[in-house]
């Protein structure tokens, strides 16, 4: 069963068709930065212009690249939430046309589902796990019992992490997006050199802290914005690649801190990292040499925003019978997906 | 089987022509309805016991007006060319403001309120558009009007209409208050034996962000 996905929620355009779940057929992604840059994070109305623009050439062009045209597409899927409202509506439009136009099912997707499920092109994950989504949008951390369902255990409360990568870079002049400028200018930098704050929120102690699992960004990306020096370990030299690399630990090192804390409270040895910021080398290495749990990560090429995972996704929705009506519309929240039952998450 | 979406103000329309008659979906004053417009042709087609592939051409609002809205509709009609090859043709709503207005009147001025106190206007004569599309701020649209010296004004801005030919001091200017219509694209279209694109429509964006 081939199955053409179609992404916009943010500033990516992407178009894949995947089979049976698992073969990636083509996996074609425009991306916006170009357009954004100037401005160091994504202008919303400018996103829903460009995914306009090429949306239908992504399509072409995956399908061209699949060899299965629209004769060989068996059902659409398309993120509808989270994300911004305009630029989930060029996808949706597109994905309804196609559906009614082609007589095929439509299935509607979680944003974050998707990325979850992008382990799986890589990984035979055993459920259940704990999640980490990390990109310029989102900082979530889940317990999943099992595909496309999954209950909420803390977010940030300001900040994305990809968000903060983006802003310190501006910040430092290393350009957009921030999180491969970060981590390529931290490789010439001493990461002891500053010590900015690790914010965990509540204590390993607080077992009952509201903010045990939640995270904050605002704090660390002002320490390094506005008072750098304050935190310089004496004697150290103070260069961008010495606060990149400062920046990069503490930003990371509290993903881990956290991840090790659901761990142990929920008893679940496994820990799925997805999201642009799974990308960073640093992530990686320090979950993969993490002894106490088994990590899973999606291969590079699908940790930024995609359709593959929107497709794969889909080829288990449509197995459970999920389908889509044309009156499917966009949401800009999140939703808890607890065995069926959703609950608007408060953040 | 000509189809024609008007998405660029909130006054949703849909039209089918059978070359003989009209098929319309009534026109809905609703923010954000443009967002049905698939699931509304599909019922308007069924009605007709017709489907997609039926429609030989399709045309759109291209703006200006709503950034959203225009997408819509815009994406809608690009999509229906890429799946079904449909021919496209892109029509301006000032241009259908005034081509309505103009049946009767000479000269317009058509416009339709932007953001930031802002109007998108053009001027015609003898259903011909003799200026560009136009962002113009309040006191710019005023000055506007008082140059080209309009016999009517045609907007769906009631209010704002009113008290520009009020400070303009315009008083023999008609005041026409209507919306682009998904029909008199059709008409337009056919009146002007406009041709269809070999490519998918864009958005009109006279103003930029």
């Amino acid at each position: 069963m081939n199955i053409l996905g179609i992404e916009t929620s943010c500033d990516e355009t992407s178009a894949s068709v995947v089979r049976n779940g698992t073969r990636i057929l083509s996996n074609v992604v425009a991306t916006q930065f170009e357009f954004h840059e100037r401005y160091a994070g994504v202008v919303p109305e400018i996103a829903s212009r460009r995914h306009s623009e090429v949306i239908n050439y992504v399509i072409e062009e995956a399908l061209e690249e699949a060899g299965t045209g629209f004769e060989g597409i068996d059902a659409v899927a398309v993120s509808s939430h989270p994300g911004l409202i305009g630029s989930l509506l060029v996808g949706l439009i597109a994905a309804k046309t196609i559906a009614a136009s082609l007589a095929i099912p439509l299935i509607g997707i979680n944003h974050i589902e998707a990325h979850l499920y992008s382990v799986h092109f890589d990984n035979d994950p055993v459920y259940p796990l704990i999640a980490l989504i990390i990109s310029g949008g989102h900082t979530l951390l889940l317990r999943s019992e099992s595909i496309g369902g999954y209950e909420i255990l803390g977010s940030t409360l300001d900040d994305a992490a990809g968000e903060a990568f983006d802003k310190v870079a501006k910040h430092l002049g290393l350009g957009y997006p921030g999180g491969p400028a970060i981590e390529e200018t931290a490789k010439k930098g001493d990461e002891n050199a500053f010590f900015f704050p690790i914010v965990t929120l509540a204590g390993d102690k607080s077992k009952n802290h509201p903010d045990r699992y939640n995270f904050s960004y605002s704090g660390l990306k002002n320490a390094v914005i506005n008072q750098s020096e304050r935190f310089k370990t004496p004697g150290a030299r103070s260069t961008a690649c010495d606060i990149a690399a400062s920046f990069q630990k503490a930003a990371t090192d509290v993903l881990l801190i956290k991840a090790k804390r659901a761990v142990k409270d929920l008893g679940i040895r496994r820990v799925a990292v997805a999201g642009g910021v799974a990308n960073n080398s640093r992530v990686r290495r320090l979950f993969m040499n993490e002894t106490e749990f088994e990590s899973y990560f999606p291969a590079r090429g699908l940790t930024q925003d995609n359709a593959a995972m929107v497709a794969g996704l889909a080829y288990h929705k449509h197995g459970l019978g999920e389908r889509s009506d044309l009156d499917l519309q966009p949401r800009s929240r999140l939703e808890n997906i607890v065995k069926g039952k959703r609950n608007t998450h408060g953040k | 089987m000509i189809l024609c979406v008007e998405t660029a103000t909130n006054a949703f329309g849909l039209s089918l022509f059978d070359g003989r008659d009209y098929h319309d979906v009534e026109t809905v004053y609703k923010t954000a309805y443009s967002q049905n417009v698939v699931a509304e042709a599909k019922a308007l087609l069924e009605r007709m016991e017709k489907s997609f592939t039926d429609v030989t051409e399709a045309y759109a609002d291209i703006g200006p007006g709503s950034f959203t809205g225009i997408r819509i509709g815009v994406c809608f009609v690009n999509t229906l060319h890429q799946t079904c090859g449909v021919p496209l043709i892109g029509v301006s709503s000032l241009d259908l403001l005034a081509f309505e207005a103009g049946r009767w009147y000479n000269p317009v001025v058509a416009f339709i309120r932007s953001r930031k106190n802002e109007v998108y206007a053009a001027f015609y004569k003898e259903e011909r558009r003799v200026t560009e599309y136009l962002a113009l701020r309040k006191d710019e649209f005023e000055r506007f009007i008082k140059t080209v010296r309009p016999a009517v004004l045609v907007s769906p801005e009631e209010d704002f209409t009113q008290t520009c030919i009020d400070t303009a001091l315009l008083s023999d200017v008609e005041v026409c208050f209507s919306h682009p219509k998904s029909r008199t694209g059709v008409e337009l279209v056919r009146r002007h034996k406009m041709i269809p694109q070999p490519d998918y429509l864009k958005p009109l964006y006279v103003r930029n962000i």
